[in-house]
């Protein structure tokens, strides 16, 4: 079921509507039918997968707990390791490493024909799996009890709000609210509300039209030089911004008004000022299972600066393998541990650079410069990360600057300029929501204001939603992940 | 907590009163300002290659009633409607394509719903027969405002340039010049004709025969066109071993034990030469349907067509 759906938008005012009406001690039973609904919608049958999930790290979790021994505790550790990535690498990973040994055997003459699998992507099969993961890990390192109720913790792997692209919850957060008793009350609910219209906002008026402009452009890239490449690659730069971080506003404000608090997976990301920062405030949820998950337990700074650079660059790699099974998705992983490991080299010298040159005396227009040299680095990656392959990729970021055409009907055919200033105009608005919200809460910006005015703000990106959102169910891209 | 439960419902309430207000005028704003005159020479209706093809601004006293996937159980309530409406119309301008009578062009969940502004009038349990996914449809079919935020504000602002709203005609600024040709006239061939639909749908032929009870009923004349497609869209039929003329001999025979007063416009290969008027590669773009539509034009005076 997506978000975008009228199926949603009939099945979270009911869940809601009897989650209020019944007693605490049903809720999770109410939460778990409707999650594992929810999901079913979409594939029935892929919901053996969630429940295989959480039966083995449930039970692993337990073992885990008891075991008298390390090395019973390992092996479990690991078993429930294998299984989880076993089952993400079967039904996402391995065509792509099949096709890969293939072309490889290729470049040596040798002709093989390796299995390939015919089964679709079980969507949110990333995050449900690095959630559970994260459990097994958390009880492992003893910093969480397992969680003996099989029916909280069959709903902590499957809560609807985020099971399908997260924000990828940590059991020490998520699973003691389950046992909370959630009032009914009018702040969050109206606030849970109000998130969730500006996920909508941003996902079917700005993503969903912006996918039309990036899609056809990037489809034959070959057909298009200059301009319309580099709006191409702006425009899905704030498409899957508002892709993403709309349906995490969906998910957190729908959690929200069941008194769930999710953690936040975005803060302004293009507002940052180095690589490093944007991974601070993109898919915050991710990134921190990674630095968590992988690059502590690699060693993380606290080894010889070789392996410092090593353990940045594998993270990123494996974080850009996670996105998908495609070499663009790897090399984008690549490019940014490139971009990390670079700045931190650099950092010394940039600083010197600003003390000889006096650039210092000018704080905001070195913060600008950062801020505007991040967000063009971070668009090279969206070239690699959005192109169909790397010889697409690569013909993009070489065709950037050639050739520059203009006609009055419009840069890109099929978009005339009043399409064109409409969404450079909702980005406008989005980005200056944005700068407020770098400063003070937009929430209590709202609160100040009196009710009729309040009311006319919703009411008017209510009907900019409902007039120029695209109602064609487009998928959120991070389902595919 | 009970508090705030009225305290919600209080104000929900209103505020779901103040959007339903609101909401209800701008969409019978829309309604108004697209709907069609009521004395017409010619309709035109079919799906989205008769929205795309046909520019009413070069056919007097014309409008174009097609819509993106339209099929002719839509298209006859649709006529029902108007009709009932009062409207009074002298030629219904229909559309023969391949695609036209395909069992899977009713069926297919895929394909996306487009309904227009005028298809108001489907009762619900017929709009089940036509596709699945009914509670959008019905959204669609009562609330047509929803999605043409555009329209609505181009209206508004400037009424001499909504012509294309006031005539049904939508603006193709899409080239097939541009795109991989052969790749396009595949993947749409297969987007109607992968897995071998049933061409002439019984369903959809009961509907479509049930147009001519109408036609003799209020004296108006019938036209079919065949509209035109790309030589690579062609070309996809010859692949596939699908007869373009056993497909039109058979839905002739169909339609001849009904009704036999018709004329045909056949302009099926009359742009094979002419990619630069497609929009893919079988949709007519702006510059193409300005050509059909004068051509149209053309042989209904030649062939003194109008009643």
């Amino acid at each position: 079921m997506l978000f975008n759906s009228l199926h949603f938008l009939i099945f979270f005012p009911i869940v809601t509507a009897v989650y209020f009406s019944i007693p605490h001690k049903y809720r999770w039973i109410l939460l778990l039918i409707s999650s594992y609904y929810f999901y079913m919608s979409w594939k029935a049958e892929y919901v053996i997968l969630i429940i295989i999930s959480t039966l083995i790290d449930y039970i692993a979790g337990i073992i885990i707990y008891n075991s008298k021994t390390q090395r019973r505790k390992n092996l479990f550790l690991w078993l429930s390791l294998l299984s989880n990535l076993g089952l993400l690498f079967t039904f996402k990973y391995f065509n792509f490493f099949s096709d890969s040994l293939r072309t490889i055997l290729q470049q040596f003459s040798i002709q093989l024909d390796p299995i390939t699998l015919k089964v679709l992507l079980p969507v949110g099969i990333s995050f449900y799996t690095f959630q559970t993961i994260s459990y097994t890990i958390d009880v492992y390192r003893g910093e969480i009890k397992p969680q003996k109720h099989i029916g909280i913790f069959a709903l902590y792997v499957s809560y609807f709000p985020q099971l399908v692209a997260g924000p990828i919850e940590r059991a020490k957060n998520l699973l003691p609210q389950f046992f909370e008793k959630h009032y009914f009350d009018y702040k969050r609910v109206t606030d849970g509300l109000k998130l969730m219209l500006w996920g909508f906002f941003k996902k079917v008026v700005i993503a969903d039209r912006l996918a039309i402009i990036v899609n056809t452009i990037y489809a034959t890239p070959t057909d298009y030089n200059g301009i319309p490449l580099i709006l191409a690659t702006v425009f899905f730069a704030f498409q899957i911004y508002c892709d993403f971080s709309g349906y995490s506003d969906i998910a957190i404000g729908s959690a929200q008004i069941m008194g769930i608090r999710l953690m936040d997976n975005f803060n302004r990301p293009y507002f940052s000022k180095s690589i490093s920062e944007f991974w601070k405030r993109w898919h915050i949820s991710l990134s921190s299972w990674f630095k968590d998950y992988l690059y502590i337990p690699l060693g993380g700074n606290r080894v010889s600066t070789s392996r410092w650079y090593f353990n940045l660059f594998v993270t990123f790699l494996v974080s850009g393998l996670w996105h998908g099974a495609n070499l663009t998705f790897v090399i984008w992983g690549a490019l940014h541990g490139f971009y990390v490991i670079f700045g931190v080299i650099t950092k010394t010298l940039k600083d010197r650079l600003l003390n000889i040159t006096k650039l210092i005396q000018f704080p905001r227009l070195i913060q600008l410069s950062r801020i505007l040299s991040t967000f063009v680095l971070v668009n090279i990656g969206w070239v690699i990360f959005r192109a169909n392959n790397v010889s697409d990729a690569f013909y993009i970021l070489t065709h950037l600057f050639k050739g520059i055409s203009f006609s009055s009907k419009g840069i890109i055919p099929g978009l005339d300029w009043t399409d064109l200033f409409f969404v450079i105009g909702i980005i406008a608005f989005m980005e200056f929501v944005h700068l407020i919200q770098e400063h003070s809460s937009i929430r209590q910006f709202l609160d100040g204001k009196p009710l009729l005015l309040r009311w006319l703000i919703y009411l008017i990106i209510i009907f900019l939603i409902l007039l120029f959102g695209n109602f064609n169910n487009t998928q959120f891209i991070y389902f595919q992940f | 907590m009970k508090d705030d439960k009225i305290k919600f419902m209080k104000r929900g309430s209103l505020f779901i009163l103040f959007f339903l207000i609101i909401f209800i005028a701008l969409n019978n704003y829309y309604i108004l300002k697209t709907s069609p005159g009521y004395n017409l020479d010619y309709a035109f209706f079919g799906d989205s290659h008769v929205r795309d093809g046909l520019n009413p601004e070069f056919i007097d006293n014309s409008f174009n009633f097609g819509n993106g996937e339209e099929n002719y159980i839509e298209t006859y309530y649709k006529i029902k409607k108007i009709i009932d409406g009062g409207i009074k119309i002298n030629n219904f301008v229909l559309q023969l394509d391949p695609h036209t009578f395909s069992d899977k062009f009713r069926t297919n969940k895929e394909l996306s719903i487009e309904k227009g502004h005028y298809n108001k009038a489907i009762p619900l349990i017929d709009a089940k027969k036509i596709k699945p996914d009914n509670m959008a449809q019905f959204l669609k079919v009562n609330y047509p405002m929803i999605g043409h935020g555009r329209e609505l504000i181009a209206y508004s602002l400037n009424p001499q340039d909504s012509n294309r709203i006031e005539s049904g005609w939508t603006n193709n600024t899409e080239k097939f010049n541009l795109k991989d040709k052969t790749d396009v006239a595949s993947k749409r061939y297969n987007y109607f004709f992968s897995k071998t639909p049933n061409l002439l749908d019984n369903t959809t032929i009961k509907y479509f025969l049930k147009i001519f009870d109408i036609a003799k009923h209020e004296n108006i004349g019938i036209i079919f066109i065949k509209y035109p497609v790309t030589k690579e869209y062609n070309i996809e039929f010859i692949k596939h071993n699908i007869s373009i003329e056993d497909y039109y001999s058979n839905l002739f025979k169909e339609i001849n034990k009904t009704f036999t007063k018709y004329v045909i416009l056949d302009y099926y290969d009359d742009f094979f030469e002419n990619p630069e008027y497609f929009g893919d590669s079988d949709h007519l773009n702006s510059l193409g349907s300005r050509v059909l539509s004068k051509k149209v034009w053309k042989e209904i005076q030649n062939k003194n067509l109008k009643k």
